[in-house]
């Protein structure tokens, strides 16, 4: 404790106190004079959200408007197993947009075709109706001899996913053809919005605390997640997806216990702030959370399928930046709680692994449920305020996808 | 990247390299601006009006001298301008007298150090807090102090007077001083 002091002491006692003096400025001062001195940094990012916009925006309304009738390549024939007796459709997809039948026929029995298809697709046309009429369709009776028709098909049979087609054609009398269910299909992509639910056992210990409370005892929290996707079919089992989605999180402080953990603390955030008065107890907890936005961006992969049902694994890497937090922590100016949240880190990245299955309702619309691990790389708290804590989370992803 | 390289980078206004500048000395010209300020916000946008006057002056930096004490002068000069438009600021530099100190005193609470005696000096009236400040700390002249708060000289040392003496008041009741001088001039 320091006597008091004549004048000159009193400019140097002052001086020497105070010149070393720091405070940690808050993220937002730098963010903020970072924009005034550079206007136009902003606009690269929001230049390229607008293109993106637009393209996706594209993207998703070009619908293909050509009527297309896709069959699978593999085909059944089915009442003989003598080829030479029947005859059957075969298929490959042209240049153009609409698929091409080359009819490969016995002509000594071209009354009766029956053959399976999986997968019939027409676009525009209503599926109901008891004529389908499908002008891009060529039909040729021999792969030699191609020219290009317009067809009837007439809707005999509907039971289910399977329509049953009567093929009117000047070469031949009546050709049956069973097909898989007709799908209206318009463009590769579809979009997803989506809740996850999460639990986590998260708690956090300040580093200095002398005996920090065993982490395995930790609460259990609930997390939410929420938030939308584009979705790209890359192939036919593989998909890409990016969007947006905010994140709401919990998690709990054990703060400093004794007055050496103060000092130690005061000292480690260069009197950042105060050590309040509240904060004599030997153990508080105080209950936090934080809200992040981040931009998932991941594959999936379709493992199997059965009739309505898909069943995918996915992952996702998603860049998050932390835009809310109250986090009480152990510093505060005077006796008023403030937040830090400069002692949070801004920016992380998160991860999550899911498998989920995928039930087609109707209309395109399909449901994803199933169950998320997500992993959070870098601690929530900055370098300077490293705090022990578990950075893994489970929940339960419930989404809702439609395509486009 | 050594400090020649950030003031040259900075002075090309390489983003990097004055996030690097501002990084450096940020924190302790907050710590300047909070002597002076109302609040640790008021603190930090002193604070970014002063970064903006060091990058945009900073091509008049002739390498010569210290470069913290040129940031540190930009910023005690920004600090003081931007006090100088608040009408409350005008009115406190003509008090005479000190407020009531025990309405002061109740909420001073235990702290530490550098941090303690800072919050000691902002106890004081804004107008004895600046001129504390300016003179004690900062090192301008009476002669300078009123130039700068457009007061006259005889003020500014009247006023730095019951500062210093209020302040050892202040100290005394937080146990920094064993005990009071009755008088330090």
């Amino acid at each position: 404790m320091m006597e008091h002091f004549s004048t000159d002491q009193f400019e140097t006692f002052l001086k020497l106190s105070t010149e070393n003096f720091k405070m940690q400025p808050s993220a937002r001062t730098w963010n903020s004079l970072f924009n005034k001195m550079h206007p136009g940094s902003n606009w690269p990012s929001i230049s390229t959200a607008i293109v993106f916009f637009f393209l996706f925006s594209f993207l998703g309304t070009n619908k293909n408007n050509y009527s297309k009738l896709m069959v699978d390549k593999s085909h059944q024939i089915s009442n003989n197993n003598n080829k030479k007796n029947n005859a059957a459709f075969t298929y490959h997809q042209t240049k153009k947009n609409y698929p091409k039948f080359d009819l490969v026929e016995d002509q000594q029995n071209p009354r009766f075709i029956e053959t399976s298809i999986s997968e019939v697709q027409i676009l525009n046309e209503n599926i109901d109706s008891t004529i389908i009429t499908t002008p891009e369709i060529c039909l040729t009776p021999h792969e030699n001899k191609k020219e290009k028709e317009s067809k009837e098909f007439e809707l005999i049979k509907n039971i289910g996913q399977h329509f049953t087609f009567l093929i009117h054609h000047k070469d031949f009398d009546k050709k049956e053809i069973n097909v898989v269910k007709a799908n209206e299909k318009r463009s590769h992509f579809s979009y997803e919005i989506y809740a996850t639910p999460s639990m986590d056992y998260r708690y956090t210990n300040h580093q200095n605390v002398q005996n920090p409370i065993d982490s395995n005892n930790a609460p259990m929290h609930i997390n939410f997640e929420a938030g939308g996707a584009i979705i790209m079919n890359v192939s036919k089992r593989i998909r890409i997806k990016a969007g947006m989605q905010l994140n709401f999180s919990q998690l709990e402080n054990n703060i400093v216990s004794n007055n050496n953990d103060k000092s130690e603390a005061a000292n480690m955030y260069n009197s950042v702030a105060l050590v309040n008065k509240k904060f004599n107890n030997t153990s508080n907890i105080f209950k936090n959370s934080t809200y992040q936005v981040s931009i998932p961006i991941g594959t999936e992969f379709e493992i199997m399928r059965h009739n309505k049902l898909k069943w995918y694994a996915g992952a996702t890497i998603q860049p998050s930046y932390l835009f809310v937090n109250n986090d009480q922590s152990v510093f505060t100016e005077l006796n008023n709680q403030v937040y830090q949240q400069s002692m949070m880190r801004e920016w992380n990245i998160n991860s999550s692994i899911e498998t989920f299955i995928n039930y087609d309702l109707r209309n395109n619309i399909e449901l994803n449920v199933g169950p998320q691990i997500r992993y959070q790389f870098l601690s929530t708290y900055k370098n300077a305020f490293q705090q022990n804590e578990r950075l893994y989370q489970f929940g339960l992803k419930i989404g809702i996808s439609k395509k486009l | 990247m050594t400090e020649a390289e950030i003031l040259d980078g900075s002075k090309k206004n390489n983003a990097v390299a004055q996030e690097l500048l501002y990084q450096k000395y940020s924190p302790k010209m907050l710590g300047v601006c909070y002597r002076f300020a109302k609040s640790k916000m008021d603190a930090e946008d002193m604070l970014q009006e002063g970064f903006i006057k060091v990058f945009s002056q900073l091509h008049q930096y002739q390498n010569s001298g210290s470069f913290e004490g040129w940031i540190r002068r930009i910023i005690v000069n920004t600090c003081i301008n931007i006090l100088k438009k608040n009408k409350r600021f005008s009115d406190c530099l003509d008090i005479s007298f000190a407020e009531n100190l025990h309405s002061l005193e109740k909420n001073i609470p235990s702290i530490i150090q550098a941090k303690q005696i800072v919050e000691c000096i902002r106890l004081l009236p804004i107008g004895y807090r600046t001129v504390l400040n300016l003179y004690a700390i900062e090192g301008y002249s009476h002669k300078e102090i009123g130039e700068m708060l457009d007061i006259q000289e005889s003020s500014s040392r009247s006023q730095y007077f019951r500062a210093k003496a209020m302040l050892e008041i202040v100290l005394v009741k937080n146990g920094i001083l064993t005990h009071s001088k009755k008088e330090l001039a």
